[in-house]
């Protein structure tokens, strides 16, 4: 283990000057915006050659929820280099009621709602690399610090560089403390502190969350919900810091006792950096370990020869823990470079092999490929090296090192037989995604506190531990409990109650989330109760049995359509000030919710393909972003002769954006019949089959695995696909992009057009005419107030993947894409146009695909599939307008 | 009013028993199948009034659907091949297992009884024959060299059916095989001894003669239940090649009514298929009932 030699603090900068750099005026006290993407350059006289911190004194301004980023490099301007990027985080704190959190109706706490603080802040820059230690390394002269906004934008107060110095030990430190002070006052009592109840917090996924598996959680309750814990999963990434306030009243020395829990990654130690008013007091704090556990267990750091005491006069203190990397930087660096080798000598074995292997050839990779043996050798020490590295403190039960040397077995027998690799070749890529899995669990460093304490010199802990006759009662309450209590509906208005009943299908926390916008923002406001439901049946039997509710939110638009074309929903074109609200929806929302001159819905949510990219291996084999479809089809052969291929779906959506962008409807005018015999729908149905058949798309396939591997390094799919590789695909983060459909060129420029998927919020019919109230509820459900908190409420709740696709275009550029995307997204959205749901749309997308896999799987002619299939789908339709009565009598 | 007095005396406790099922059977079968007669009979979209239209979704039914034509194929074709293939093997396997001994006999029922108890484990096969080129059966045929590209195993209209009928067929060791496993251990054995004596020359007469007469309860209830889950395939080709199947090569009745019940949303038409549904199942029931109480007569 290394020594923690120094690491530069806080304080330091406004005591600068005392330090042997000269820093020039300007630089010093600049305070002003650095924009989005603006780049500023700041000349530094160095005295002495030695390793430098860079701290940033900033506060960021007011905008989206994410953190703003800064890049950092001396003497050249940023390029691409990952460790050269750092948050510059906001700070958050959490909206409390009285002591603790705000209730439902049936006592459960609400998890409580983040508001940003504008605060000046101080961020201490180190290298992100082997030099995490050391600093950046300035020769004596001019230097130059160049900064980069990366993402949003920050107000800098100040930036100072200070030389690496280190910290004093705690032998140091007490010795000090102890000369000074003349130790505990009398009647010194334990400090208690929830870790829920925080004071500010850096980022908004640091959130807090509960337990009711045992009363020795503080607080619990055994059937309701106490959010009791903090952290998690979530608390996990370096920068990360959670803040307390604590009050002493008898000055002396405490020691801290941190009650945790660490079983999200098993076996390994997680590390946290702990400052006391801002500052790390000694170097034992500076990187404190905490074992992984699979229960709640109190830990109190420790020096040499026992526990850590600092000393705290009377007052408040301010108690901070930070997510640090630490010693683990370096391992992650050296990690990060070999797997980036081994990814590109994957990629260039995927040229030589194509997409298929084929078993019985020789591909004789040793002279094609004469790098492939030495990166390989190179990987097996590099990681045996790592293996070393981390088998130690940071992998305790070795599972991080078991996977490393299973891919270290295989390298190395890869390297000694280079001929067998074809055979290997799949095996190969698993093990390339588990490395990269490994890399970003070494990364995290989760962990879940439940409080903590402060214990004076001789002091107990104030906690007792629960027997077991205490945890066993609780249990059965709460199982006991789990029969009594409603699920299903989120608020306690009684059936017999005079209220807006509404139904909603979404996952329990978006609903507890939506409930909680109803009860602040609509009902205290209009003083209309709203009883809200989870419910999954569906809705057409709802109302056939009379129990029919009076609003439904995110319906999609085939059921919509069904329920309006058989007279079951309120035409809401009536509705007051109906213009002003629909100028919140593009026009494309709309078109399925119109019906005979009526509107039937107002949309929520609404869904639409882009295309996604891997921009690495772009600019590694020089290819250009497609704008059109001849340039697409000219990758595509480019990325075939690579080994590579393309992802587009089979599904009748693709056929739906290649006739689109045709200029042509699915239907015609009076939707009587449909235009599929037109002679560009047909085109547009070749072009379709043609992706399949003459250009070798494959027909089925993990768009998420083959994207992250680099077999598919463009795929066409609805923009929801970001959010899963947010989730589920890390390592490839920051090499994604995502960019507008190929279009078709027109005179008036290039069509990018395609279909797009709406829900939306209706109103049933019922025996009582009256439909003010739910009119005046779907109008508040889909304003850009509702929609902006409610996006803004989930996505911190749940996580990037409760991100709202919100069809409301105000309310976009309120939810956190940066703004790259932003604008590929709004540029696609304005193109995106609906096709609209006739009475037997169920008939067009079978028959479509019927006709498709005649084509494709069995050759038969695209323009004699197509007509046969039209001649049925119209026929449906008419059959069907004349059940519903549609087009008056025939 | 006296003799209806000493009538309930005396039976009343059995009427009473016997009430609680006639009560289930009249409301959760009788009545749902009189209604659905009755809604055959009209335009129902489920949500308006239903309309009265007589005769005409029967006619609609038999004269133009050609969709009813298929599926009817096929549901024959399902119930052709794996009705009696399945009952046979059910029995077979039955009567193989309860020649095992008692340590190995509910080892055995239980390892081949297992397919059915764990419900919808079925769609396993869609890994094994999935469209992919990673799919279970593809990567293997391809590793082979024998096939180039992968085979659309569940969506091509060549192959589907197949697919279907092989899962069916894993499948059908159902109840019907536990009853007959029931059966044959409480065979009379007297009645085996006896037969030896008279001059029974191999297994083949011992089961013709001896096994199956005393079992016809057994063999009916298992035609009963294979009938049934025959002329019901609906779930397995559903989950396997989507639903609707490409160009319906494996829609059966079953998924006919549900496809004018839930998305074209037409009951009345739904409910004329379920009728006819029912009429052939209980034409089949009384033929197959000749068939088997026929057994061991000459």
């Amino acid at each position: 283990m290394k020594k923690i030699v120094s690491v530069i603090t806080v304080i330091l900068i406004f005591v600068s000057s005392l330090f042997s750099i000269v820093v020039s005026a300007e630089t010093a006290d600049m305070a002003r915006v650095i924009k989005e993407s603006e780049r500023v350059a700041l000349p530094f006289e160095i005295t002495k050659k030695a390793g430098y911190s860079i701290s940033i004194t900033y506060s960021a301004l007011k905008g989206r929820s994410v953190s703003p980023q800064i890049a950092v490099s001396w003497d050249k301007p940023h390029t691409d280099s990952e460790d050269e990027i750092y948050d510059l985080p906001r700070t958050w704190a959490d909206v409390r009621e009285g002591e603790r959190f705000k209730q439902d109706d049936y006592g459960n706490e609400l998890s409580p709602t983040p508001v940003e603080k504008t605060t000046v802040k101080t961020v201490v820059i180190m290298p992100q690399n082997e030099a995490w230690e050391t600093g950046f390394m300035l020769e004596k002269g001019a230097h130059t610090l160049y900064l980069e906004m990366i993402q949003e934008e920050v107000e800098i107060k100040s930036v100072a560089v200070n030389k690496v110095e280190a910290f004093a030990s705690y032998k140091d430190y007490i010795k000090d403390a102890k000369s000074k002070h003349s130790g505990t006052e009398n009647g010194a009592q334990t400090i208690y502190q929830d870790a829920e109840l925080l004071h500010e917090k850096s980022h908004l996924e640091v959130a807090v969350s509960y337990d009711r598996s045992s009363p020795n959680i503080h607080p619990n309750e055994p059937s309701r919900i106490r959010y009791n814990i903090l952290g998690g999963s979530s608390w996990a990434s370096a920068g990360q810091w959670v803040s307390y306030k604590v009050n002493v009243d008898k000055a002396g020395f405490y020691k801290l006792n941190v009650v945790y829990r660490q079983r999200t990654v098993a076996g390994v130690d997680v590390r946290r950096r702990i400052y006391v008013d801002g500052v790390v007091p000694f170097e034992e704090f500076d990187c404190v370990l905490f074992p992984a556990v699979k229960s709640f267990v109190p830990l109190t750091p420790k020096a040499d020869n026992g526990d850590c005491y600092i000393y705290l006069d009377k007052g408040e203190h301010e108690i901070k823990f930070e997510v640090v990397l630490d010693s683990l930087q370096d391992v992650i660096g050296r990690f990060q470079k070999v797997l980036k080798d081994l990814n590109d000598l994957s990629s260039r074995i995927n040229v030589i092999i194509g997409e298929g292997v084929d078993l019985n050839r020789d591909y004789d990779f040793v002279s094609a490929l004469p790098e492939l043996v030495p990166t390989l050798t190179e990987s097996v020490d590099v990681l045996s090296e790592i293996i070393a590295d981390v088998s130690g403190s940071s992998d305790e039960n070795g599972s991080q090192s078991a996977r490393l040397e299973e891919a270290v077995r295989l390298f190395s027998k890869m390297a000694k037989r280079p001929n067998d690799i074809a055979k290997q070749i799949d095996y190969f890529r698993t093990q390339l995604y588990d490395l990269a899995s490994v890399l970003s669990t070494m990364q995290t460093q989760p962990i879940e506190l439940d409080y903590f304490e402060l214990i004076p010199e001789e002091g107990q802990t104030s906690v007792k531990t629960k027997n077991f006759f205490s945890v066993f009662g609780f249990r059965a309450k709460a199982f006991f409990g789990s029969f009594v209590d409603d699920y299903s509906s989120m608020n306690a208005i009684k059936d017999g109650e005079d209220a807006l009943e509404v139904w909603v299908s979404l996952g329990r926390d978006q609903a507890q989330v939506m409930n909680q916008l109803i009860t602040d923002g609509f009902s205290s406001n209009t003083g209309i109760p709203v009883r809200l439901s989870l419910v999954t049946t569906n809705i057409m039997t709802a109302i056939a049995s009379g129990k029919a509710p009076d609003v439904v939110l995110n319906l999609g638009s085939a059921n919509i359509a069904d329920l309006y074309y058989r007279d079951a929903l309120v035409d809401i074109s009536k509705m007051e000030n109906i213009d002003n609200v629909l100028k919140r929806f593009y026009p494309s929302s709309l078109t399925s919710f119109k019906y005979n001159g009526g509107l039937y819905a107002l949309p929520q949510t609404q869904s639409f393909p882009m295309m996604f990219y891997r921009a690495d291996i772009f600019k590694a084999n020089g290819y250009e972003v497609p704008k059109t479809w001849d340039e697409m089809y000219a990758l595509l052969s480019k990325m075939q002769n690579n080994g590579m291929t393309m992802g587009i779906s089979i599904s009748e959506e693709t056929f739906y954006m290649m006739l689109l962008q045709q200029g042509v409807g699915l239907y015609n005018e009076d939707m009587s019949a449909t235009n599929l015999t037109d002679n560009k729908a047909v085109d547009a149905f070749s072009k379709w089959t043609n992706l399949f058949t003459k250009y070798g798309i494959p027909k089925s396939f993990d768009a998420t695995n083959r994207f992250r591997t680099g077999q598919m390094p463009l795929v066409l799919n609805d923009y929801s696909f970001y959010r899963t590789l947010k989730v589920s695909a890390p390592e490839i983060q920051n090499s994604f992009a995502m960019a507008q459909l190929p279009g078709v060129k027109t005179e008036n420029g290039i069509n990018h057009s395609s279909h797009t998927g709406v829900t939306g919020a209706v109103v049933i019919k019922s025996a009582n005419d009256d439909y003010t109230n739910a009119m005046k509820f779907i109008d508040w459900v889909t304003s850009d107030d509702t929609q902006s908190k409610y996006s803004f409420n989930s996505e911190i709740r749940v996580g990037i993947s409760a991100r709202v696709n919100t069809a409301n275009k105000n309310v976009m550029s309120t939810i956190s894409w940066s703004k790259s995307e932003l604008d590929a997204i709004t540029a696609q959205w304005e193109q995106a146009v609906q096709v609209p749901v006739s009475p037997a749309y169920y008939y067009i997308s079978r028959n479509l695909n019927n006709a498709f896999r005649r084509v494709v799987y069995q050759y038969e002619k695209p323009i004699d599939v197509i007509y046969r299939y039209a001649h049925e789908i119209d026929a449906e339709l008419d059959r069907k307008r004349t059940e519903l009565n549609i087009g008056g009598e025939k | 009013m006296k003799k209806v007095g000493s009538f309930f005396r005396k039976y009343g406790e059995s009427y009473l028993m016997l009430g609680c099922w006639f009560a289930f059977f009249v409301f959760f079968v009788l009545i749902p199948i009189a209604i659905s007669v009755v809604i055959s009979l009209t335009d129902f979209n489920m949500l308006q009034t239903p309309e009265f239209v007589g005769p005409d979704n029967y006619i609609r039914l038999i004269l133009s659907d050609e969709i009813f034509v298929k599926s009817l194929a096929n549901t024959l074709l399902f119930a052709v091949i794996t009705g009696p293939v399945g009952y046979i093997i059910c029995f077979v396997m039955a009567w193989f297992i309860n020649e095992t001994g008692k340590y190995v006999r509910p080892f055995l029922t239980f390892l081949f009884y297992s397919p059915t108890l764990a419900g919808s484990i079925f769609v396993m096969w869609t890994y094994v024959f999935s469209d992919d080129a990673y799919g279970l059966l593809n990567s293997i045929l391809m590793n082979m060299g024998i096939t180039q590209s992968p085979i659309q195993w569940l969506t091509n209209p060549s192959y589907n059916f197949y697919v279907v009928i092989v899962v069916i067929l894993w499948m059908s060791m159902g109840t019907s095989f536990l009853s007959f496993i029931a059966g044959l251990q409480s065979l009379n054995k007297s009645l085996f001894e006896s037969a030896a004596i008279d001059g029974i020359r191999n297994r083949w007469q011992e089961l013709w003669y001896i096994t199956l007469p005393q079992m016809v309860p057994q063999l009916l209830i298992g035609a009963v239940l294979t009938i049934s889950s025959s002329f019901a395939v609906g779930s397995v080709p559903a989950a396997l090649t989507g639903n609707p199947s490409t160009d319906y090569s494996t829609h059966t009745l079953l998924l006919h009514i549900t496809d004018y019940g839930n998305t074209r949303l037409e009951l009345g038409y739904a409910s004329a298929i379920a009728v006819v549904l029912f009429i052939i199942m209980v034409v089949t029931w009384s033929v197959i009932n000749k068939v088997l109480h026929s057994l061991g007569k000459d």
